[in-house]
C-alpha cells in the first residue's frame, strides 16, 4: 500500500468552503451528495426530552472528505445515523444523493443506501462466522452483478489482504480487521462512505495506516468520505473539519482554539 | 507457480459455491457456528426418532392389515345365506375393486362307503384375491407329471389358481379320512370330482360354521352339477373384494344404503381394517412405548431447538442490522432468514430420515423374533410425517424468537443496545405448547389424551416456576443477610448474587431442565 497520502489539500479546502457557504441558498448545487437543513433530534430521556441536535445545517459535495469532531456524548454518532438514513430526525430534512429522506420509510431509506453508501465502524462489525472474503462479499450479495467474488478478492488485494481471504475475523489483527471492513465499505463502489471512529480501536501506527488507506481511496475513487473522530490528527487530514457543539456544526480551523475533544488519541473510552 | 494454481483452484471451487442461492450459501457459512450445528442436530434427531418409529409402526400396521386381509380373503367381504343382491357386485365394480364370488356349503364328501362331513368351498376365477393357495408340490396339478427334483425339494409350491372344472383339492386330513390318493375320484352331491391337489395352506380359512370340518375346494362351474343348492341346505354366499383404501372407502359408501335395506338384513360386511385381529399384548405395549418415545424425542429436540435458536437469534441480530445497513429491506431479510432456516430444516430432515430408515432396520432386526408376521417394505408416509415434524418443531419452538430478526433496526450498528425486545416468554411457551399438543394429537390420534397431557404439563411447569421464584427470592434474602460476613459465605454470596441478577435466565434453565427430566422419566 502506498503511504503517501498527504495531510493537507489546501486548494480543495477553500473550494469546498465556498460551496458550503452557498449551500443554504442554492439547494440545486449539482455536486452535493448530502444536504442537511434545519436538522433537529430530540429523544425522550428520563422525565424530560433531551435535545441532541438543533438547527443543524450541512452540505457535503462529491469527492469531499469531511471530519466531524466533538466531545464524547455531543451527538456525533446520532448525527451519523441520521445522515445515513439509519434513523429519522425529529425535525428537518436530509437529502442523500438528491433524494429527500423525509418522504421515505425505513425500507425506502435502505434501498437508497444499497450499493451507494459504505460504512466503517470503530469496532469493525465483521461477522465472526464469515471469512474475510465472505464479509467483503456481503454488500454485493443482495443484488449480485457480474463476478462479485472476483470483485471482493480484488478489493481484499487492494487493502493488502490477498493472503488472508479465507481467514475468520478472530484470526486477524485489529488493523487487518479494519482493512477488511474498508474493503467491504468500498467494494460496491459507493458514492459515500461513513466512518464512525475508524481508528478508535487501533494503536497510533495502525490507525495512521488505516487513515492512509481511507484517504487514498477517497482520492482515487472520488468517494465522498464523512468521518467521525476524536482524533484531531486524523481530522486535520480531511478537506474540512466540523465541530459538533451544542447540537450544531461549526467549521473548525487548525489554530483556532482546540475543541473540547477528549481524549486526543481516541481509543480508551466508549 | 504452485501458489497461482492453488489460488485458481480455490477460485473455481468458490465460484461454484457462489452459484448456490444466497440463503443456502449463508447456511453453509453459518454451520461454522455451534448454535446452527446444534439446531441442525436437534432437528435431525427429532426427524430420525419420529421417522424410525413411524417407519416401524407403519410397516407393522400394514403387515398386520395384509395378514388380516389374507385371513379374511379380501379387503371387504360380504356374507349372506341367500344369493347376494347383484347391486352389491355392481357397486364394487364401479368402485374399481377386484372381486371373486364364492360359496361355502357344509355337506358330505364321499368315496365308496366312506362319508365325511366337509366344508366345501366353490371358488371362481380371481381367487384368491390375497395370499396364495399352497399345495403339496408332488401333488401339483398344473405342473404336469415330470416333476423335477429341484421342485420336490420344496415342501410346497404356491399357486394363485383354482381347481379346474371336474377337479377338487382337499386338505390332507380329508384325503386320509376318505383313503384318497391323488387321481382318485370322490363324490360331492351328485358330482364326481378328481382329486388333483392337497392343500397345505389357503387364505380365508375362517369360515363361520364350517370351521371344524375338513376343507374341500372345487370350481364354481361344477356347482350346479352337484345339486347341492337345495332349500334348507346350509350355505353361505360370499363376495370377496380387494382394492386400494380409496376404492374400498368408495365401495363402502356405495353399499351402505343397500346394507341398510330390509331385503339385505342378513347380509354381513367384513372390513379388514375393522375386523383385524388385535396385536399381541407385548407388541401392543411396544407400539405404545415407541409412540411415547417418539414424542419424548420430539419434546427434547424442541427444547434443544428453543435453546439454540435463542443463541442463533442473538448472533444474527448483528448480521441483520448490517444487512439493513447495506440496503436490505425488511422483506428481503425475512425471506433470507426464512429460506436459510427452511434449507436447514430440509437438510436436517433428509439426514434424519436416512438415519431413521437405518434405525428402523435395526429395530426390525432387533424385534424380528417377536414379530408374528413378515413386514412389507417401508412406505413414504412416515417420511412426510418426519419432515412435517421438523417444520412444526422449528416453527413452534423457534418461530416467535425468530420474529425478532425482522424487527432489527439498522441503527443497531451504531448503538449496540438497540436490540429488539426479546420475544415474550409467554408467547414462546404458548406457541411451543400448541405445536407440541398438535403433534401429540397427530401421533396418538387421541385428542383428549393429548390435551390432558398438555394441560397437565403446563400446570406442572407453572407450579415449578412459582416454586422456583419463591426459592430464588428466599435465596436473595439470605444472601442479603450474609452481606458483611466474610469467610465461607463468600462463594455462596457470589453464586446467589449471580442467580438473582439473572433471574429470568435461571428460571428458564430450570424449566428446560425440568422438561428434559420429565421427558426422560
Ligand atoms: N435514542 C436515544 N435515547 C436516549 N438517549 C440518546 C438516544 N440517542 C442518543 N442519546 C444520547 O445522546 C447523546 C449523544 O450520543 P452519541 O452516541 O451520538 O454521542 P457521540 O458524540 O457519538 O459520543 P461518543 O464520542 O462517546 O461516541 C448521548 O448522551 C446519548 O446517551
Ligand atoms: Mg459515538
Amino acid at each position: 500500500m502506498s503511504h503517501n497520502a498527504s495531510i493537507n489539500d489546501v486548494p480543495l479546502t477553500s473550494d469546498h468552503a465556498s460551496s458550503d457557504t452557498q449551500s443554504g441558498a442554492d439547494i440545486s448545487a449539482p455536486k452535493a451528495v448530502l444536504e442537511v437543513t434545519g436538522l433537529a433530534q430530540r429523544v425522550a430521556s428520563g422525565e424530560g426530552r433531551l435535545t441532541i441536535l438543533e438547527q443543524l445545517e450541512l452540505c457535503v459535495n462529491a469527492g469531499e472528505s469531511v471530519a466531524i469532531i466533538g466531545a464524547s456524548g455531543s451527538g456525533k454518532s446520532t448525527l451519523l445515523g441520521l445522515l445515513a438514513g439509519l434513523d429519522s430526525p425529529t425535525e428537518g430534512d436530509i437529502r442523500l444523493f438528491g433524494t429527500s429522506l423525509a418522504g421515505l420509510d425505513e425500507d425506502g431509506r435502505a434501498a437508497l443506501r444499497a450499493g451507494q453508501v459504505g460504512f466503517v465502524f470503530q469496532n469493525f462489525q465483521l461477522l465472526p462466522t464469515l471469512t474475510a472474503l465472505e464479509n467483503v462479499l456481503m454488500p454485493l450479495e443482495l443484488a449480485p452483478q457480474g463476478d462479485i467474488e472476483a470483485k471482493a478478492r480484488d478489493w481484499l488485494g487492494r487493502v493488502g489482504l490477498a493472503e488472508r481471504m479465507d481467514h475468520l475475523p478472530r484470526h486477524l489483527s485489529g488493523g487487518e480487521q479494519q482493512r477488511v471492513a474498508i474493503a467491504r465499505a468500498f467494494v460496491a463502489g459507493p458514492g459515500l462512505v461513513f466512518a464512525d471512529e475508524p481508528t478508535g480501536n487501533l494503536d497510533t501506527a495502525t490507525g495512521d495506516r488505516i487513515a492512509d488507506l481511507l484517504f487514498t481511496l477517497n482520492r482515487e475513487r472520488g468517494t465522498t468520505l464523512i468521518l467521525v473522530t476524536h482524533d484531531l490528527t486524523l481530522a486535520r487530514r480531511c478537506d474540512r473539519c466540523l465541530n459538533l457543539e451544542a447540537g450544531k456544526l461549526v467549521e473548525w480551523q487548525d489554530g483556532t482554539s482546540a475543541p473540547a475533544v477528549a481524549p486526543l488519541q481516541g481509543g480508551q473510552d466508549v | 507457480m504452485s501458489e497461482a494454481t492453488a489460488t485458481s483452484s480455490t477460485r473455481s471451487r468458490r465460484s461454484r459455491a457462489a452459484r448456490l442461492p444466497l440463503a443456502l450459501r449463508g447456511l453453509m457459512r453459518d454451520l461454522r457456528a455451534s448454535d446452527v450445528r446444534a439446531l441442525f442436530l436437534a432437528l435431525m434427531l427429532a426427524v430420525a426418532a419420529t421417522t424410525m418409529i413411524g417407519f416401524f409402526l407403519d410397516r407393522l400396521d400394514r403387515g398386520l392389515t395384509r395378514q388380516a386381509g389374507q385371513l379374511l380373503g379380501g379387503d371387504l367381504v360380504l356374507e349372506s345365506s341367500n344369493p347376494l343382491d347383484p347391486r352389491f357386485t355392481q357397486a364394487f365394480e364401479e368402485a374399481g375393486l377386484t372381486m371373486s364370488p364364492q360359496l361355502g356349503i357344509v355337506s358330505m364328501a364321499s368315496q365308496g362307503d366312506n362319508f365325511v362331513l366337509s366344508s366345501l368351498k366353490a371358488v371362481s376365477s380371481g381367487y384368491p384375491l390375497m395370499g396364495n393357495v399352497e399345495l403339496e408340490s408332488d401333488a401339483e396339478p398344473n405342473a404336469g407329471a415330470g416333476q423335477t427334483d429341484a421342485a420336490n425339494d420344496e415342501a410346497s409350491d404356491a399357486r394363485a389358481a383354482i381347481p379346474p372344472p371336474g377337479e377338487a383339492w382337499v386338505v390332507p386330513r380329508l384325503a386320509m379320512a376318505l383313503s384318497l390318493e391323488l387321481g382318485d375320484t370322490l363324490t360331492v352331491g351328485r358330482k364326481q370330482l378328481t382329486l388333483t391337489g392337497l392343500i397345505t395352506r389357503e387364505p380365508d380359512q375362517q369360515g363361520g360354521f364350517s370351521e371344524f370340518s375338513p376343507r374341500l375346494m372345487f370350481n364354481m362351474a361344477d356347482l350346479d352339477a352337484t345339486g347341492l343348492i337345495q332349500p334348507g341346505s346350509r350355505r353361505e354366499y360370499r363376495l370377496l373384494a380387494a382394492g386400494d383404501p380409496a376404492q374400498v372407502q368408495q365401495a363402502r359408501e356405495a353399499i351402505a344404503p343397500l346394507l341398510a335395506s330390509a331385503n339385505n338384513a342378513e347380509v354381513r360386511l367384513k372390513d379388514v381394517r375393522e375386523d383385524r385381529p388385535r396385536l399381541g399384548r407385548s407388541l401392543e405395549r411396544a407400539d405404545k412405548y415407541l409412540s411415547l418415545a417418539g414424542l419424548v424425542a420430539v419434546l427434547l429436540a424442541g427444547v434443544a431447538v428453543a435453546m439454540s435458536t435463542r443463541r442463533y437469534v442473538e448472533r444474527h441480530l448483528d448480521s441483520a442490522a448490517l444487512w439493513r445497513c447495506f440496503g436490505a429491506s425488511q422483506r428481503q431479510l425475512s425471506r433470507l432468514f426464512a429460506a436459510q432456516l427452511g434449507w436447514l430444516a430440509l437438510l436436517a430432515s433428509t439426514a434424519g430420515a436416512v438415519l431413521g430408515l437405518l434405525g428402523q432396520m435395526g429395530l426390525v432386526a432387533l424385534l424380528e423374533r417377536f414379530l408374528p408376521l413378515e413386514l412389507p417394505a417401508p412406505g413414504l408416509l412416515p417420511l412426510a410425517l418426519g419432515i412435517l415434524t421438523a417444520l412444526a418443531v422449528l416453527v413452534g419452538f423457534a418461530g416467535p424468537m425468530l420474529l425478532r430478526l425482522r424487527q432489527v433496526s439498522a441503527l443497531k450498528v451504531l448503538r449496540r443496545e438497540l436490540a429488539p425486545m426479546p420475544a415474550s416468554a409467554w408467547i414462546v411457551v404458548a406457541m411451543a405448547s400448541l405445536v407440541f399438543g398438535a403433534l401429540m394429537w397427530l401421533y396418538s390420534g387421541d385428542l383428549v389424551l393429548a390435551a390432558g397431557l398438555l394441560v397437565g404439563g403446563i400446570i406442572g411447569l407453572g407450579v415449578l416456576l412459582v416454586v422456583g421464584h419463591l426459592l430464588l427470592a428466599l435465596m436473595v434474602r439470605i444472601v442479603a443477610r450474609m452481606r458483611g460476613q466474610g469467610g465461607w459465605s463468600r462463594p455462596i454470596r457470589i453464586a446467589g448474587g449471580l442467580l438473582a441478577r439473572r433471574r429470568g435466565a435461571s428460571l428458564g434453565q430450570l424449566v428446560a431442565f425440568a422438561v428434559t427430566f420429565a421427558a426422560v422419566a
